[in-house]
């Protein structure tokens, strides 16, 4: 199992560059937990404490997934998403909650995210869930060739 | 979950053995701590907690290390030797500076064999009475603190409060070590005047059998409780709640901490002291070694106090109780004022007994008279309290989520360090993913401390409390529900507030009650005006904690309503039954204080409550 976790980073991917995570949480030790996470699992991270940051300077690389709190200081995730999403925006998005409430869920799903994890939830789940990103990014960097 | 337990096991034990070995690089001093019973008995774990709390205040603070050699319960031929070796083998490469044997037969334990394993280490004993082993001849470089023996004033004080006591029965455990050390007690209950009943049973149910053929006029005194049959160690408290009540005679037991298991109280030694003492003592000794002993008079190291249950079951009258008693476990209905001002204490329980009448009525008519006025405000401000942290439910879990999301990623991330063949295993990355799971076990058990006080059933109780601390307890609980609600929380505290005598968890409930109707007030208010502002400040002889919002106020008609029962203005089922206020009510004002609702000058509403400052005086608790 953890083995197949080690695999499934991007290690084994053609792109010699670490890919690009975005992660948005205000709470600083999650942050820094989650940072250490895509680290060790081969990625690179870009952290925000707050939507309005994320907005007002987002990461010039494409970013293979966007992590995502519910509850920020300010604009909340969802509603990040939902304005991403308007603007035409194809990041999938995970969102990593501590409130596992079944609207923001319903929410959540209907905007796209490609997971909805309520915390605790364990570092090997996000690996493996980018992991399937990292995957379908480069197969689609790919295609065109 | 079993999983994470596992990782947590290891991740700690890699950050102890990190710790041991970065103490021994520094050749810091090392201090041991010598018992001869473990944190099973309160007296050990109250004097250890103290004692260490004062080595580490030092600015190079020794390592303490703790030893039980758990001579009550073994006792066969050659343990004493063979706990020698191993203790020689387990220190081998540890420095030890100061070896602090705690009561006769650790000291015993060292003398006979000259000080081994530690033979170089200086020596700082703690004995009650009087030193029995020559300490000069077989171990010099031992000096002590001792204290000066209680027990003869503590049973004068059982004969002066029950003047017909006839004999003490005398509760001790069967092991020799036990024998040996209550044999003096038989000889200062005969010194007084009264009978010494040995009861040495072999197990807690024998002691019980023995209990109930004892004579007429005889008290219970609970030197060393036996442990039960099946051989468990009675958990500290429950030795002397079960025999008290079982209810044969009148309880007593010679430390304080025991007060409120169900004992009559008494002259008492107060553990924390003598920890303390022991502390102080052991730095000066660290620094300047010494051979003196330092004797401890009774009054500075024991109370005087009483439990007002027992006293009342036991009809003891108060007058009979020596002067500078201390009475706790007082109920608040018959909780004088300092002057003794009886018609206070009438308005009060008036003002307190109409509050419950009309409670009581509601559901309850018939049992009415029966319910004791004084448990039914306990009963319903812990209902009170439970409802308030229902409603914060959410937000606590949330609070509660986030560091314990953390420890799991981390303990994951170092479970795949220390696995894999691939990825490189940098010493200084273990070290800090332990060090942040530790800080965020500590905030996770933080949170459950905070919501944990105010869940539990508690009775009033008066101690010298500052509002400060109340205020900033209560703000960290309401905190996550603010900031998720996007509600500005302003914190304005007076350094320097005088201390008052109350009840911290029942005076926390007040201001709880109070921010959260403050922060329902300013919910639906445009963002600049949700704003919630708690500040404290004093007066004269009070000292005042005020909530102000900046909601839409209290219309003028219903101001002096909103103390009364079941008044609210919170419309639909969401907002509780309209008990926070009046209940908050009878809470302040069975502390002596006052709580008033007002409008502000410019918008929304202030209530704030107001509180005597303690006098150094008080007894009364």
């Amino acid at each position: 199992m953890r083995a197949d976790i080690l695999h499934l980073g991007p290690a084994e991917t053609v792109s010699a560059t670490e890919p690009l995570v975005v992660v948005i949480e205000d709470d600083l030790a999650s942050q820094k937990t989650l940072a250490r996470v895509l680290r060790v699992g081969g990625y690179h991270a870009a952290t925000y404490g707050s939507a309005e940051e994320y907005l007002a300077s987002p990461p010039e690389a494409a970013p293979i997934g966007l992590l995502l709190d519910v509850h920020l200081g300010g604009m909340s995730g969802l509603d990040l998403q939902r304005r991403l999403k308007a603007e035409g925006s194809t990041i999938p998005v995970i969102i990593i909650t501590a409130f596992d409430d079944a609207r923001s869920r319903i929410q959540a799903e209907n905007l796209g995210c490609v997971a909805y994890l309520s915390k605790p939830c364990a570092a090997e789940t996000i690996l493996a869930l980018l992991g399937d990103l990292a995957k379908s990014a480069s197969s689609a960097q790919q295609k065109p060739h | 979950m079993r999983h994470l337990g596992l990782l947590l096991a290891l991740v700690i034990a890699l950050t102890m053995t990190g710790d041991t070995l970065s103490a021994q690089e520094a050749r810091q001093r090392g201090v041991l701590f010598l018992a001869v019973e473990d944190f099973t008995r309160p007296y050990v774990r109250l004097i250890f907690e103290a004692f260490s709390d004062e080595l580490l205040r030092a600015p190079e603070a020794p390592a303490i290390y703790f030893e039980s050699l758990d001579a009550t319960r073994f006792e066969q031929t050659g343990y004493m030797g063979e706990v020698r070796e191993w203790l020689r083998r387990k220190y081998r490469d540890t420095r030890i500076d100061l070896v602090v044997p705690i009561s006769e037969d650790a000291l015993v334990f060292l003398a006979d064999a000259r000080g081994e394993p530690w033979p170089t280490a200086k020596v700082l004993y703690l004995e009650a009475g009087s030193v029995r082993v020559d300490t000069p001849t077989v171990l010099p470089q031992a000096g002590g603190i001792l204290l000066t023996d209680h027990t003869t004033d503590a049973l004068s004080v059982i004969k002066t409060i029950l003047p017909d006591t006839k004999h003490v029965a005398m509760l001790i455990g069967a092991s020799t070590v036990d024998q040996l050390r209550w044999r003096s007690f038989a000889d200062k209950v005969r010194m007084v005047g009264l009978e010494p009943i040995v009861v040495a049973a072999l197990s807690m149910e024998d002691s019980l059998a023995e209990l109930a053929r004892l004579p007429p006029l005889t008290v219970v005194f609970i030197l060393q409780p036996a442990i039960f049959a099946k051989g468990h160690v009675p958990a500290p408290s429950e030795a002397c709640e079960l025999i008290a009540s079982a209810g044969y005679a009148p309880v007593f037991t010679l430390g304080a901490p025991d007060l409120g298991c169900g004992v009559v109280g008494g002259l008492m030694r107060d553990w924390t002291i003598v920890g303390r003492l022991l502390g102080d003592e052991a730095l000066r000794r660290l620094e300047n070694p010494s051979t003196d002993i330092v004797s401890v008079p009774v009054a500075k190291y024991t109370t005087l106090a009483f439990d007002d249950r027992q006293l009342e079951r036991w009809k003891i009258p108060e007058q009979r109780l020596p002067s500078g008693a201390i009475i706790r476990f007082r109920e608040p209905n018959v909780w004088r004022d300092r002057r003794g001002l009886v018609i206070t204490v009438a308005a009060v329980t008036l003002v307190q007994s109409l509050l419950i009448a009309g409670l009581v009525f509601e559901r309850r008519r018939r049992r009415q008279a029966e319910i004791d006025s004084r448990r039914n405000l306990a009963a319903l401000a812990h209902l009170d309290r439970r409802a308030a942290m229902g409603e914060l439910a959410t937000s606590l879990a949330h609070e509660l989520n986030q560091p314990l999301n953390a420890i799991l990623q981390n303990a994951g991330m170092a479970q795949m360090l220390l696995t894999s063949t691939t990825l490189p295993t940098e010493l200084s990355e273990m070290t800090d993913i332990i060090g942040d799971i530790r800080k965020d076990d500590i905030r996770a058990s933080e949170v459950i401390r905070r919501m944990r006080g105010l869940l539990q059933k508690h009775e009033l109780e008066a101690h010298p409390i500052d509002l400060n601390d109340v205020a900033q307890e209560t703000v960290a609980i309401v905190l996550p529900d603010a900031r998720s609600r996007q509600i500005e929380m302003e914190i304005d505290l007076l350094n320097g507030l005088r201390p008052i005598q109350g009840d911290r968890v029942h005076l926390q409930q007040v201001l709880l009650n109070l921010l959260m109707n403050a922060m329902d007030a300013v919910a639906a208010m445009p963002p600049e005006r949700q704003r919630v502002r708690v500040s404290t400040s004093q007066s004269e002889g009070a000292v005042r904690l005020s909530v102000a919002d900046s909601g839409p106020g209290i219309p003028a008609d219903t101001l002096s309503k909103v103390f009364e029962p079941f008044f609210t203005t919170k419309s639909g089922g969401t907002s509780g039954m309209g008990m926070g206020l009046a209940i908050a009510r009878s809470i302040v004002e069975a502390h002596d204080g006052r709580i008033v609702a007002e409008n502000n000058i410019t918008t929304g509403a202030t209530v704030w409550f107001s509180l005597p400052v303690s006098s150094h005086q008080t007894k009364v608790l």
